[in-house]
């Protein structure tokens, strides 16, 4: 057979690559057998893609070790060929000379956006709770402590002034829940009308004491303070009741 | 009131996904990091080029990472940001600084395997792949060495698949057996 090829290069690799359709790599494979030109054509264009495969994959020990913008909070072996405090200065130049990154950066801007952030989740969080939320957890005084000693074990704080009753609000659980890793102590109350309120806590070793203020988050209303390392926001549906419930906290600690 | 509480469950939701992403985006990307600067090395042809685009890559990935669609492969995102990267921001500036775009010499393959045949041969093999012209040793890496199918190097180099087919097969012509070395001494 010395009739010319009807296949192109292109579609010959595609046949080697195995990226042509089964009934075209059918007709190729039949054909070989009574064409010789089609074999040596294959034999042209045969690369060594195995080798070349591990040639490269020999190179990627060479690749330096990911930038702190993504291995900072991510530490993995590479990283720990930089010393953690080279990390964040670098980390905090990035910041300052990279366009905004939200809360991708890490050390101090993350200081600095933390405390936002924990009371918008725990804020949106408790947007979500409804009369029933709270209607339907029916545990017995000595539960309702032992939940308390629990979460305040978490938080290495004495929490059993935050949950003394307020006008008709009384407590009905405590929960732990966690943001970036540090635990968030939720304690949840209610009115004698079924209205859920809310007191989260988080740890804010450091942070210097911040008087009682209030914020509205779309129609609840948060009260937010900070004393002796601990951080506080009070929030409710209840403008009035959260403010009152909030200075009543305040005076107690 | 209780429209305005699904207001502020969906805006919990969104922000937990935005964060979300964020994490997942900046966890992958140091996974692939490698990966992400072995291809820039083979785009760029140069250890300190392939060094700062895998950096401007890996960085823009995460401000746009609210873009990244969870459950797609977060390396060929990256990968098609690099290449994006490169012709549109660095390859001129590269040529222009001369010396070619292509500088393969400072590249030392890790010398594990003692001085052994193979290794010769390797480091053979990955000089004549960075001999080739960039379009074909990026289609030739994205393919033979990531294995993409053609169509998934396609849509990262932003090119017909046709024309990762041509590349390719320009590519395994020079590259071929018996000796490329050879047919490169005919040329």
């Amino acid at each position: 057979m010395t009739t010319k090829s009807p296949y192109s290069d292109e579609e010959l690799t595609a046949f080697l690559d195995g990226e042509l359709d089964d009934a075209a790599s059918a007709a190729i494979e039949s054909r070989l057998s009574s064409d010789p030109g089609l074999q040596a054509r294959l034999d042209l264009l045969a690369a060594p893609t195995q080798q070349i495969r591990e040639a490269f994959d020999a190179v990627l020990p060479l690749s330096p070790a990911p930038p702190p913008h993504i291995a900072a909070a991510q530490p993995t072996k590479d990283v720990a060929r930089t010393t953690p405090w080279k990390l964040t200065a670098v980390a905090c130049l990035v910041a300052a000379i990279a366009a905004p990154v939200g809360w991708i950066v890490s050390g101090a801007f993350d200081q600095r956006t933390k405390l936002d952030d924990w009371r918008d989740y725990a804020a949106a969080y408790h947007a979500l709770y409804v009369p029933e939320t709270l209607s339907s957890s029916d545990h017995d005084a000595a539960q309702r402590q032992a939940q308390v000693d629990r979460a305040g074990q978490m938080l290495r704080a004495e929490l059993s002034p935050y949950v003394e009753p307020f006008d008709t609000v009384v407590f009905r659980r405590a929960q732990v829940l966690g943001f970036d890793g540090e635990p968030l102590i939720q304690l949840a109350f209610q009115s004698a009308s079924g209205l859920p309120i809310a007191l989260c806590i988080v740890r804010s070793d450091g942070a210097p004491d911040v008087d009682l203020s209030f914020e509205d988050f779309d129609q609840l209303r948060t009260a937010s303070w900070t004393r002796e390392g601990l951080s506080f926001m009070l929030i409710s549906g209840d403008a009035e009741l959260t403010e009152a419930f909030a200075k009543s906290i305040v005076d107690r600690s | 009131m209780r429209q305005s509480q699904n207001t502020a469950g969906l805006r919990f939701i969104r922000m937990a996904l935005e964060k979300n992403a964020h994490e997942s985006v900046r966890t992958a990307l140091a996974e692939a990091y490698p990966r992400l600067w072995r291809f820039c090395l083979t785009t760029t042809g140069r250890r300190d080029r392939a060094d700062d685009l895998a950096q401007m890559a890996s960085l823009r990935a995460l401000e746009k990472a609210h873009l990244f669609e969870p459950g797609t492969a977060l390396d060929r995102w990256v990968f098609r940001i690099a290449q994006r990267i490169w012709l549109n921001e660095l390859r001129a500036e590269t040529v222009r600084q001369g010396g070619g775009v292509s500088q393969v010499d400072d590249i030392d393959l890790p010398d594990e395997r003692a001085s052994t045949e193979t290794n010769v041969f390797a480091r053979q093999v990955f000089a004549t792949v960075m001999a080739l012209p960039e379009a074909q040793r990026t289609a030739v890496v994205l393919v033979y060495v990531e294995g993409y199918s053609y169509k998934e190097a396609a849509a990262i180099l932003e090119i017909p698949i046709g024309t990762v087919m041509s590349r390719l097969a320009a590519a395994r012509a020079r590259l071929s057996s018996p000796s490329s070395e050879a047919k490169g001494a005919r040329a």
